[in-house]
């Protein structure tokens, strides 16, 4: 990254949503430095516990406030919180967490990794290869609890969602849905190819968060066989849901390293788009 | 247990004011479609406006009671069914222990409304809240809505004050209507702020929507509400998705608007074309689908000004229920 994380954020345009949130608009481009950016605003909010604020979601490149119902005064808060973004450098949120999950590609658990495969032209063991080898980004997280929207995705696996999305698919599916990838963390509907699924429980109502995954945080997902599936699902059935996955906490310049090698991949998607 | 659950209902859940702060998490806040008919029904009982209770739709429950107890009704036209005749909401009752109670809807009432017990509903919350999510299957009772031989409990900790007793000179249900004067469903009228996304709407779009009347359609749910009325244009290219609330008025590709209800997703990423103020929410909460809803918009001052009005109003209604004023 270059210097312009210095320079802070954009100024941003305060849009009420009705009058029980607003939200701060820096941009229409997504963008990881943007993001982190907001990553690290939005923790400096939830720190000073306004007591007028309930929600704070970073987005791609907005943040979002609610109030808490009935508390009024929306645009001099939304003033108040804009000041704060103007204190905001690019720089504090550098220091990231990296997750390794572990999946288990194709099969009954990957449905789908054929058809991946045939789209785009590869072997389904290339491409296991090549989403398992590059990092990703949580962007936010959102569409279901812990879901994660994620940037990094390897523009030669883009695929196209499925023409009749499934009424149910299980919990830890991995997909890729036109240029995203993701895991859903619990079961429900879904659109997306499902080319593997991680043993582990991504999330969990009672734990504390409840989500393993963060936004902001960096991921990898680590291929294992079918025999190392079970054993870790039996641990997280006798442990609980705090166990199979790694979370490593990476010094500054690791993280920029791979923040760096994820905005080269999503730079790749700007090209072909 | 407090209560066990003779007949469910076609769609009764768990519900209290929701579970918000884990929106970053992608966790829909959920609650009270209605949350002012919620919170007359704790306040009736003696709780909490917070406490949790049962929301029911479109059909009443049969409850038992397996200890003494005393329960409110409130949704506007619904009563509770006695041997010596229906007694309309709001309504306030004592069980013996044993004793069973029916209640529903009267003709031409609200879809949806509240019954509450003195001490709350205290099923397990989870993430701080006992709300039933529809969409993730959390809180409530199992995730779930409610069926027969459910057994609820309640506790003491939601009590705040004493039950209700009609006293002379106060008129609870005049005071009612005036709190719920809008709601009235064949002629529902949803005020809202414009935007956040009004930019993506023509002028001509914009007067469309608010000159038409919408139809709530049946696939509608505590999700959100799908309108028909005529297409709506939006002129978005690819919008990155962004937080948004219940009552958010979005408008995908196809042009019939969805409006956003509870246990709507943390992120959306259609245009929104206007979002329905707080005030209003509840009054969207009591429609069917079927009924007709039309919208206006005001500014920002104004919503707040109605809000503030509106919370000045429940504390009037509070302080002359317990007799305090």
């Amino acid at each position: 990254m270059g210097k312009s994380e210095d320079a802070g954020l954009p100024r941003p345009e305060i849009a009420p949503v009705g009058d029980s949130a607003f939200l701060l608009r820096f941009g229409e481009e997504k963008s990881i430095k943007l993001n982190a950016a907001l990553q690290g605003l939005a923790a400096r909010i939830k720190g000073q516990e306004f007591d007028e604020i309930d929600d704070v979601i970073a987005a791609y490149s907005s943040l979002f406030v609610r109030l808490r119902p009935g508390s009024g005064g929306l645009l001099a808060l939304a003033r108040e919180i804009r000041s704060m973004a103007e204190e905001q450098s690019g720089r504090q949120h550098l220091r990231g967490t990296m997750l390794r999950v572990p999946v288990t590609y194709g099969g009954q658990y990957g449905p789908d990794l054929p058809e991946v495969a045939r789209k785009a032209r590869l072997s389904e063991e290339e491409v296991v290869k090549l989403h398992s080898s590059t990092p990703y980004y949580v962007y936010c997280l959102g569409f279901a609890p812990g879901f994660p929207y994620l940037g990094g995705l390897n523009p030669l696996l883009y695929c196209p969602r499925r023409e009749e999305p499934r009424q149910s698919i299980p919990g830890g599916s991995v997909g890729i849905g036109g240029t995203q990838t993701g895991v859903y963390p619990q079961p429900g509907p879904g659109g997306w190819q499902l080319i593997g699924r991680t043993p582990c429980r991504l999330f969990a109502p009672g734990r504390r968060p409840p989500s393993v995954i963060a936004p902001g945080n960096l991921l990898r997902f680590a291929p294992v066989g079918e025999n190392e599936y079970r054993r870790i699902r039996r641990r997280v059935g006798e442990c609980g849901p705090d166990v199979g996955f790694c979370r490593t906490e990476l010094d500054s310049s690791q993280t920029v390293e791979l923040l760096e090698q994820i905005e080269e991949m999503e730079r790749r998607e700007g090209d072909l788009a | 247990m407090t209560l066990t659950v003779v007949e469910p209902g076609i769609y009764t859940t768990v519900q209290d004011l929701g579970r918000p702060g884990f929106g970053h998490l992608g966790v829909s806040s959920s609650g009270a479609m209605d949350a002012d008919s919620l919170r007359v029904a704790n306040l009736l009982v003696g709780n909490r406006p917070s406490a949790a209770a049962l929301e029911m739709t479109a059909t009443g429950v049969t409850v038992r009671a397996s200890k003494k107890v005393v329960v409110a009704l409130v949704g506007p036209g619904w009563q509770v069914h006695r041997h010596s005749g229906p007694v309309a909401s709001p309504a306030v009752c004592r069980m013996e222990t044993g004793q069973t109670l029916r209640v529903g809807p009267g003709k031409g009432g609200a879809f949806r409304a509240y019954l509450a017990v003195r001490g709350g509903v205290e099923t397990d919350p989870v993430m701080g809240s006992r709300s039933t999510d529809s969409r993730a299957e959390i809180g409530g009772l199992e995730g779930r809505q409610l069926v027969g031989g459910d057994r609820l409990p309640s506790g003491t900790r939601a009590v705040d004050g004493p039950v209700f007793r009609q006293k002379a000179g106060v008129d609870v249900p005049a005071q009612l209507r005036q709190l719920f004067e809008r709601s009235f469903r064949s002629e529902c009228c949803l005020r809202t702020v414009v935007g956040p996304h009004g930019a993506c709407f023509t002028g001509s779009q914009k007067e469309r929507f608010f000159l038409s009347e919408w139809e709530i359609t049946t696939s509608s749910n505590r999700v959100g509400y799908r309108l028909r009325g005529p297409r709506i244009r939006q002129e978005a290219d690819t919008l990155l998705s962004e937080g948004v609330v219940p009552g958010a008025v979005q408008v995908p590709a196809g042009g019939s608007p969805i409006m956003l209800m509870s246990d709507c997703q943390t992120m959306g990423g259609y245009p929104v074309l206007c979002t329905v103020i707080t005030a209003d929410l509840a009054s969207a909460g009591r429609c069917a689908p079927g009924d007709k809803l039309r919208f206006t918009a005001v500014d920002l001052p104004e919503a707040e000004r109605i809000n503030a009005e509106k919370k000045a109003a429940f504390s009037r209604l509070r302080s002359s229920l317990l007799g305090t004023d």
